[in-house]
This record gives C-alpha cells, structure tokens and sequence, in this order.
C-alpha cells in the first residue's frame, strides 16, 4: 500500500492509503480531521473543500495520493495561535451559518476567493461560492459574512503592521 | 406608586450563537464523525431498474468475503422491521426498508451487508449480492390495470375506468 507524505495545516504527515483512497477519507479517517464533511457523492456540494498549496479544492474528487507532497490546509487549520481567521469570525458575527455542515468547506472556499479578489462585490461572492451547497441559510449570511471578511482583511492588511 | 421599569437585557440586542466557535473551527461531531473501535458499518446493494418483480437474491459470495459480518435479503430484514409508517391519508403501498418482492424505483435497496471496513473501503461486498429480476419491465406506457398496479387493486373503482 503507498505511503503518503505531506503537510497538513503546517505539520508533517504520513499514512498508509490504499491508491483507490480519497483525499477526504485520508483526511478523516487516515489523519483523524473529521472537520472536513462529506455531503454528496457526486462532487458538487463542496462540504470537503480543503486548499491544497493555498488552492481551494474537493477533497472527495482527488486521490490521497495525488496530494503527497503538497500543503494541505483543513479548517481545524485555519485559526492561528487561538485566534480565529477572520472568516471565521465573519460567519459568526454575520450568523453564516446553521446546522454547519457545509461551514467549514464555504470558509475555506471563501478564504482563497478573498485571496484572489480581495473586495469582492456580492455577484463576485455568489460566483466563489457556487461550488458550496447550503440547505439551510439561503445563503444571504454566508454572502454578508464574506463581506464581513473582506473588510476585516482589509483593515488587517492595511494596518501598520500588516500581517497577511 | 412610581418603580423602575425592569429593562430586557436580550430583547433587541443581536445574540451571538454559543454553538458556533466549535461549527466554525471543524471541531463539531457530526454521526460519521463518530469512531468507536469495533465499530461496524452497513453498505446498500441497490437495484438499478426502476421497477421489477425480484426472483431471488444471492448472498453467499459477498458473505464470505473478509471482513464481512453479515448480509441481509429484503425478506430477512421484513422478519425484523415493519413497512415504515407512511403519514397519509390516501392509499399507500408498504414501504419496506429493503425491498422483498418488488422494487419500485431504481436505487431501492435490496440487501445490506454489514462489514467491519468502512462503507468506501469496503471490497465491494454489495455488489457481489446478486439480484435476479425476470424481464418484462413494464415502461411507462403500458396500461395501469390491476393485474400490474398496486393502486388498481387496492381502489377496484379506478382500475374498472382504465
């Protein structure tokens, strides 16, 4: 069985997986991050969204294999020192999200959508957002929640001691 | 006599949810995210025909399979389980969990394997339960009567206009 070997949210991994295994379940299973969901069969919900080398990514649609080598970033990854990132705190000041099962794959979909468009206007965060399903909020929140984002980034990155 | 009015502390203020920090940083406990060592899981064989009468189904092969603790037919799972009660009024045939003689859409389940490896890992044991359908399906032309429809026969009336 191939070994794989990679960062996950800035640690070094390894893990046995079988080639057929999905990127999700060595995530879940192989590494024990159950914060990435899965939510379809058919790679359109986007509740696995991880970044791979600051891309975002469904984690259900690539082999675990084809990620040796590469960073991995999950949601258990995104909060730095105790201190959540500013999606996060977002979606929980703008009440983004309900039951939360599709959370963690539309933060970290907003986190590269915010990367590659910094102040986006909110067809912009419609169009980033539409490989993430949500059943529950209409999605109205998640969109104020990104603005939110957006402006915290801003504020974050054109303070003084701007740190990206 | 004049008091000081008791002011709501909530009412019109916006509450911020105490369930969130844990939602938001991937640290909640959904059912899959459940591990217990031991643990076992059940995977579907599914029919994929939309309608048929089920001859037989055949189970040894994927009950010898390794790490298979079990596969139940339809009929085994009727000795266990009644219909699921279906909330309403109007005629309704039984819906069984697993399907026992007829399957009525394509996806209906038609055995369960219960296996100790994770549905996704699992050695393709629900596919090694083999389901027997006679041919003549019906499409969707053919005339509803109630030798064919579960309805007619349970409303004689419509059947006698079709």
């Amino acid at each position: 069985m191939p070994e794989l070997a990679l960062r996950v949210n800035g640690e070094q991994r390894s893990l046995e997986v079988e080639d057929r295994t999905l990127l999700v379940h060595a995530l879940r299973d192989g590494l024990g991050l159950t914060g990435t969901h899965v939510g379809c069969d058919t790679s359109q919900c986007g509740a696995c969204t991880v970044l791979i080398d600051g891309r975002s990514a469904k984690s259900c649609t690539i082999l675990a294999i084809q990620a040796d080598g590469s960073n991995v970033t999950t949601i258990e990854g995104l909060a730095q020192n105790g201190e959540l990132h500013p999606v996060q705190q977002g979606f929980w000041d703008e009440h983004g999200l309900q039951c939360g099962y599709c959370t963690p794959g539309m933060i970290l979909s907003a986190v590269n959508l915010l990367k590659d468009t910094p102040n986006p206007t909110e067809q912009q965060i419609r169009a980033g957002i539409a490989g993430n399903f949500c059943r529950c909020t209409g999605y109205q929140h998640i969109v104020n929640a990104i603005q939110n984002a957006a402006t915290r980034l801003d504020a974050r990155n054109s303070a003084p001691d701007a740190r990206r | 006599m004049a008091s000081t009015p008791v002011l709501p502390k909530l009412v019109g203020t916006r509450v911020k949810r105490r369930e969130d920090p844990r939602l938001i940083q991937g640290r909640a406990t959904y059912v899959d995210d459940v591990k217990i060592a031991g643990m076992q899981h059940i995977a579907f064989k599914r029919c994929d025909i939309a309608h048929g009468r089920i001859r037989s189904v055949d189970v040894t092969a994927a009950a010898a399979m390794e790490g298979v603790e079990a596969v139940f037919t339809g009929a085994q799972i009727a000795t266990m389980l009644e219909p699921l009660p279906i909330a309403t009024p109007f005629p309704s045939p039984p819906h069984r969990a697993v399907a026992v003689d007829v399957v009525r859409y394509a996806g209906e389940p038609v055995a369960v394997v219960r296996q100790l490896l994770e549905p996704d890992r699992s050695v393709g044991a629900p596919q090694l339960a083999a389901v027997d359908f006679p041919p003549g399906r019906r499409t969707s032309r053919s005339r509803v009567t109630a030798e064919n429809s579960w309805f007619a026969r349970s409303r004689p009336s419509i059947a006698s206009l079709a």
